[in-house]
């Protein structure tokens, strides 16, 4: 399964990159965030809270960030596993300069396993693509010095 | 026998009321002091590498007992034993993955806790590391060069290869008027009873004694098999199936059980799992999977001549260990050629293993393997031929004069009227009127009508060697007191009412009646070593041996009376459950019981050439089968052969691709009828799952082993709302080989109904040329196979 | 198949359901139960308070207000099925409602429910977008109207607040001389459905269409109402036109791959069934009209 979009961020193009690098931004900005180990540079685990809708639960796993062009573009790749069954999305995240704003287009291709897997899918990609809006929404959120979302901030 | 007043009669089945008001009691009812409940951790991978286990966080969880790795669990047990190796490859496994998991939902690690509660919550604190493996999962994917290996040691996935060639194969294809081709798949399905799998394990630490209370089709061989794995003295080990909640064949190892049994040794405490509906589908024994390649010569008159095939099947990672699925492509090379007679005969398989569930028996074992591709090449020659498919199959049939026949594949066929059934099924499905409705109605709207006919021929009471689905069935009648009769027996009822027919046999062979008569099953410290129902080999076996034991205790019971009145035993006779002698005097089985054992007592009143008058213990085996090769290779495993022919009509709805079944007839011929209900019974549920696995039922594997239907929403049986009433008619051609003319009939009205769905949606498309390739037929694969044809698109495909 | 634990709580009025709501979080509402007991067995939905509402009197009623019929979310699809006055003003809603699972399910599910979960192809999101129905949220502080298409975010997610719930659903009484029609395709009978199709078509007393109303659920993350006002206005509807209106919708839906049916049989049975429906629904409008 593929989904692909594109976030609008109101800040320069430098800033926006340093700030999707910057590990402290992940943990704030991923939403449900629990914590956020450093594996290595670029290597994070992660343990998520889940909450969206029926959906609930916790979610371990790792993600990766690779193959950058400084400014441009990076490949992220992360895996997680959860009561739904493990999933895992990779992708690429690319950014463009336009005028004062800067628009990050991203297009991830989602695996998902386990024995959820019927009844995961069909929840799971509306959700992976939610959670990725609310990502971006929360990053540009925090560079303009505002919070990040917060989880019951729900809706589109 | 006395005259047949109970076999033959329709009366209800004893357990019926019981079950059908809530009182049964099944494994899960049961509860036992300081019991645990189990759970287990499955893998989410098709095929991976273990890396590591880390158990810890679980284990300190309160409530938690034991949390136990496959590592762990090698203090206590060893591999699975082989349920069958007959020229197999067996590979090294255990009832949790070690090494590598080589399904998804393979168990991994055990938990036992206070409560399923606490046990599944345990899961959630269990990390495992694994390094996921290329995976496959198609059958013909596996057999390829280069595919991943399951046990990189064979070299291969073949687990099982065979053949057998008999009669001129090349000169009569080299000679034949028309030869066809054909690749028929079938996919896989299997039986999902109303209970899953259940088992209560308790090892009493002090006695040393495992009693495990589980739902099995057959005890006797869960304790040796749980012995086996555990290395443990199997006279110490009870097993108990109390009432099971269905079986159709796939509750016939100690696969899951022993998970169980191994936390009840860990912990000296009884355990108890229950299977979810979710394990269930994911790892209870799956069935059906496979692909033939068939090459039949026939005359142009329409009589076959020549057949030439190869199956190539699918067990998943094993069908030796976890259960005994690689035996059934054997069973279906030996049965290819059916109801019908041939000149020269070659069939060969592969068995291939994959990274899907492991696979077990299932309403056919290998019968349904061997039924489907014929009676679908059957009618798509018939069309060729421009003859209807009652005719081909009319043309071809063994004649009811030839039997005992033996087949050109080896077995002896013991009795049958093929032609007769499939006359009076055209009769029944009222053939011709479904034709001059198909004329009418085809075309004039988006509902297509067509008529599918599968004949069948359904090979009951097997004896296969180096196999716990062995050779012999032992049964004791006991004549108590008061009067009363036990049968004990290591058959077991799971719903197909063997309670109920064993008593009418028993109730005829001594002149009382059914309910004089008790079935004592289920418990392997009350009953001989006898096998269970499988195989359909209930009516072959069981019921031969009770019947034998039966004749003989009566012998001996009329040999005490001859005694004490001073006359003839042979002129004597029991009439509804009184001793008479003709025209003089009577004695009940109550007092004769009495007199037996207690005033006088035996000392006194039992003639001394009579060995035991209170009981008798029958050993019972097939006069017919042999494990010996004859001189073309063959050997015959099947001691009864009954057969039938079947139709189906349905309504295709060439818009949407739904396909609806109007119409269901049956004519079978099982021998001689014990209870035409229960026999009745057996057709319509039977029908039901094949229909099931014609239009719904499918475990949806896909190119990763990944299972994508894990409840009852995505894996669908046939509801009330879906299938017609099932009418049945029926043709009596007793079998010479069993006491009473009886054959097993469990499964033939399941193996027929795929060929006929399919053969009806070919036939109802038969303006589209479709041709089905692929299983089962959703309303999308229905579509999907129109979209091929040029004439729907020119009607239908403008704005599709 | 056991939930992870969870506390529950029954209340019966709803300031003491806001009260409640105002002090947990991750609760969750739980009326009929019929799909969120589910995923709480298999640990998808893991609420840390089950809030009972089936005490909640004030949730059940079924009422016509004028033109509007206003439904409380508590109303279980049995009572609506059977009820008067849905079958008399709502037809569509009632036929809709009977292809919802088993009796079993209908005797316990709920409207609100059904609405709040929004499964994509489930009946009652279907009809009452093709209805135009409004919800009601209420919160401790207010209520706000919200139309159903709006409310529907993406799959098993409403715009609806932690703090929320709703509580009637209203929806208007077709006009005078309207037809209905629902045509749904489930593997089995009972089943969720693979695609589902309701349709309103109002005719003049010419024959001619005057208005349509046309939703599908199955085809996307949640239920869609199409516009094919353009292919039928004006004129009487026929095989022609019908098939016109499925090309259109056929242009504005990308149904994807699931487990139940690819994109592409999805897509074929979103035009058989448009076509059926629209055709059906004016048949039904003349029907009345005559």
């Amino acid at each position: 399964m593929k989904f692909e979009g594109q976030s609008v961020l109101n800040r320069p193009k430098d800033a926006v990159w340093d700030a999707l690098n910057d590990p402290r931004v992940i943990e704030l900005c991923t939403p449900g965030c629990q914590s956020l180990l450093i594996l290595a540079p670029d290597a994070y685990e992660l343990v998520t809270k889940i909450g969206v809708a029926s959906i609930s639960g916790t979610y371990k796993g790792t993600m990766r960030l690779g193959e950058k062009v400084a400014g441009e573009r990076y490949a992220m790749a992360a895996e997680g596993a959860g009561p739904i069954g493990t999933m895992s999305i990779a992708g690429i995240v690319a950014l463009a300069e336009s005028g004062a704003v800067t628009n990050v287009d991203y297009s991830f291709e989602v695996t998902v396993g386990g024995a959820m897997t019927g009844m995961a899918q069909r929840a799971l990609l509306p959700i992976a693509k939610l959670l990725t809006k609310r990502f971006f929404k929360s990053v540009d959120r925090l560079l303009a010095g505002e919070a990040p979302l917060a989880a019951e901030e729900a809706g589109p | 026998m006395s005259e047949a007043k109970w076999v033959g009669a329709r009366i209800e089945r004893k357990q019926d009321l019981r079950l059908v008001t809530g009182h049964g009691r099944y494994t899960d009812d049961l509860s036992m002091p300081g019991m645990l409940h189990a759970a287990m951790l499955r893998s989410p991978h098709a095929h991976a590498r273990i890396k590591a286990i880390d158990v810890s966080r679980a284990r300190a969880l309160p409530g938690v007992h034991a949390v136990l790795t496959g590592e762990d669990a090698k203090r206590y047990w060893g591999p699975l034993p082989p349920t069958i190796d007959i020229g197999m490859k067996v590979p090294q496994v255990y009832g949790l993955a070690t090494e590598k998991v080589y399904y998804m939902g393979e168990p991994v690690v055990a938990v036992a806790a206070d409560s399923r509660y606490l046990a599944e919550d345990a899961l959630e604190y269990i990390d495992v590391a694994y390094e996921a493996l290329p995976a496959v999962s198609d059958t013909e994917a596996a057999l390829a060069p280069g595919a991943p290996l399951l046990y990189p040691e064979w070299g291969d996935n073949v687990q099982c290869d065979w053949g057998m060639s008999v009669g001129p194969v090349a000169e009569v294809f080299a000679q034949a008027d028309r030869v066809f081709e054909f690749r028929i798949p079938q996919h896989r399905y299997s039986g999902v009873s109303l209970e899953g799998r259940a088992a209560l394990a308790a090892y009493d630490p002090y006695g040393r004694k495992l009693t495990l209370h589980c739902s099995t089709q057959s005890p006797n061989l869960v304790r040796t098999l749980v012995a086996q794995t555990f290395r443990f003295p199997e006279h110490d080990v009870q097993v108990i199936a109390p009432d099971v909640g269905g079986g159709y064949g796939n509750k016939l190892q100690a696969d899951a059980e022993v998970i169980p049994c191994l936390l009840s040794l860990a912990t000296g405490r009884p355990v108890k799992w229950t299977e979810s509906r979710q394990e269930n589908l994911l790892s209870g024994m799956q069935c059906r999977d496979y692909v033939w390649y068939l090459k039949v010569a026939i005359s142009r008159e329409g009589v076959l001549q020549g057949l030439d095939a190869a199956v190539y099947g699918n067990v998943g990672c094993d069908g030796t260990c976890h259960a005994a699925g690689a035996g059934k492509f054997l069973v279906a090379c030996g049965y290819l050629p059916g109801p019908y007679k041939w000149q020269a005969f070659k069939v060969a398989t592969k068995v291939a293993v994959s990274n899907k569930a492991p696979s077990g028996a299932y309403r056919g074992y290998g019968k349904d393997i061997a039924n489907f591709p014929l009676e679908v090449a059957m009618n798509r020659m018939a069309d060729a031929l421009g003859l209807s498919p009652v005719e081909i199959r009319r043309r071809n049939f063994v004649g009811k004069d030839e039997f005992p026949y033996q087949q050109i594949s080896g077995p002896i066929y013991d009795s049958g009227d093929y032609a007769q059934c499939l006359a009076k099924l055209v009769e029944l499905v009222d053939y011709e009127a479904v034709r001059r409705r198909q004329a009418e109605q085809n075309g004039g709207s988006a509902k297509y009508l067509g008529i599918g006919i599968a004949s069948m021929l359904e090979p009951s009471g097997g004896a296969v060697p180096n196999c716990i689905f062995n050779s012999y069935e032992v049964a004791t009648v006991r004549l108590v007191p008061e009067g009363g009769v036990l049968v004990l027996t290591g058959h077991q009822d799971i719903g197909q009412g063997t309670e109920t027919t064993l008593c009418q046999v028993v109730a005829d062979e001594l002149g009382v009646t059914p309910d004089d008569v008790r079935i004592v099953y289920g418990d392997t410290n009350a009953v001989p070593y006898g096998m269970g129902p499988w195989s359909s080999r209930g009516a072959t076996f069981n019921v031969s041996c009770v019947a034998e034991a039966t004749r003989r205790l009566k012998s001996n019971l009329l040999e005490v009376v001859a005694q004490l009145w001073g006359c003839e035993a042979a002129g004597l006779a029991v009439v509804e459950g009184r001793i008479c002698e003709p025209g003089g005097r009577t004695m009940t089985l109550r007092e004769l019981g009495n007199q037996l054992h207690l005033w006088p007592g035996a000392f006194g009143i039992v003639p001394k050439h009579v060995t035991n008058p209170f009981e008798v213990t029958h050993y019972w085996t097939s006069p017919i089968a042999s494990w010996v090769p004859d001189a073309e290779g063959r050997i015959r495993l099947y001691t009864t052969h009954p057969s039938g022919s079947s139709a189906v009509v349905v309504e295709v709805d060439v818009e949407t691709g739904k396909v609806e079944v109007k119409d269901v007839a049956i004519v079978d011929d099982c021998g001689v009828i014990i209870n035409p209900t229960i026999v009745e019974g057996q057709l319509h549920g039977g029908y039901v799952q094949g229909i099931g696995g014609a239009l719904l039922e499918e475990f949806h594997y896909d190119e990763r082993g990944q299972l994508w239907n894990t409840d009852l929403t995505s894996y669908l049986h046939p509801l009330a709302t879906d299938v017609p009433d099932v009418r049945c008619e029926h043709v009596i051609s007793p079998s010479p080989y069993t006491a009473l003319g009886t054959k097993g009939m469990g499964e033939g009205s399941a193996i027929m109904p795929v060929a006929a769905v399919v053969n009806a949606v070919e036939d109802a498309l038969k303006p589209f040329g479709v041709r089905v390739s692929e299983l089962p037929l959703t309303p999308e694969r229905v579509i999907r196979l129109l979209k091929t044809s040029p004439r729907w698109r020119e009607i239908h495909g403008a704005d599709a | 198949m056991k939930p992870k634990s969870f506390d529950y709580v029954r209340v019966d009025t709803l300031p003491a359901l806001f009260a409640t709501l105002a002090a947990h979080d991750n609760a969750k509402l739980i009326a009929g139960g019929q799909s969120l007991v589910p995923m709480m067995n298999f640990r998808v939905a893991q609420p840390e308070l089950l809030v009972d509402i089936n005490g909640i009197e004030a949730l059940r009623h079924v009422v016509r207000d004028g033109e509007v019929l206003r439904i409380g979310a508590m109303a279980r699809y049995r009572d609506l099925i059977d009820g008067p006055l849905l079958r008399e003003s709502l037809p569509l809603l009632v036929d809709a409602l009977a292809h919802v699972g088993y009796p079993a399910i209908r005797n316990r599910g709920t409207l609100g429910g059904s609405v709040v979960h929004n499964d994509p192809s489930a009946e009652a999101g279907v009809a009452l977008c093709c209805l135009g129905a409004e919800l009601a949220i209420a919160s401790a502080e207010d209520t706000r109207i919200v139309p159903i298409a709006e409310f529907f975010v993406t799959t098993y997610l409403t715009d609806i607040a932690p703090h929320e719930v709703l509580t009637e659903i209203r929806v208007p009484v077709p006009a005078p001389r309207t037809g209905w029609a629902f045509r749904e395709i489930a593997k089995r009978v009972g089943d969720f459905a693979i695609v589902n199709v309701a349709a309103l078509v109002t005719a003049d007393a010419r024959g001619e269409t005057t208005a349509v109303s046309l939703a599908l659920g199955g085809v996307a993350e949640t239920p869609v109402r199409i516009d094919v006002a353009a292919a039928l206005l004006g004129r009487p509807l026929d095989a022609a036109r019908a098939a016109a209106a499925a090309r259109s919708v056929d242009e504005a839906i990308d149904p994807q791959d699931d487990n139940v049916a690819s994109g592409e049989y999805k897509r074929h049975l979103a035009g058989v069934l448009v076509k059926q429906a629209l055709l059906a629904a004016y048949a039904d409008a003349i029907a009345k009209g005559a």
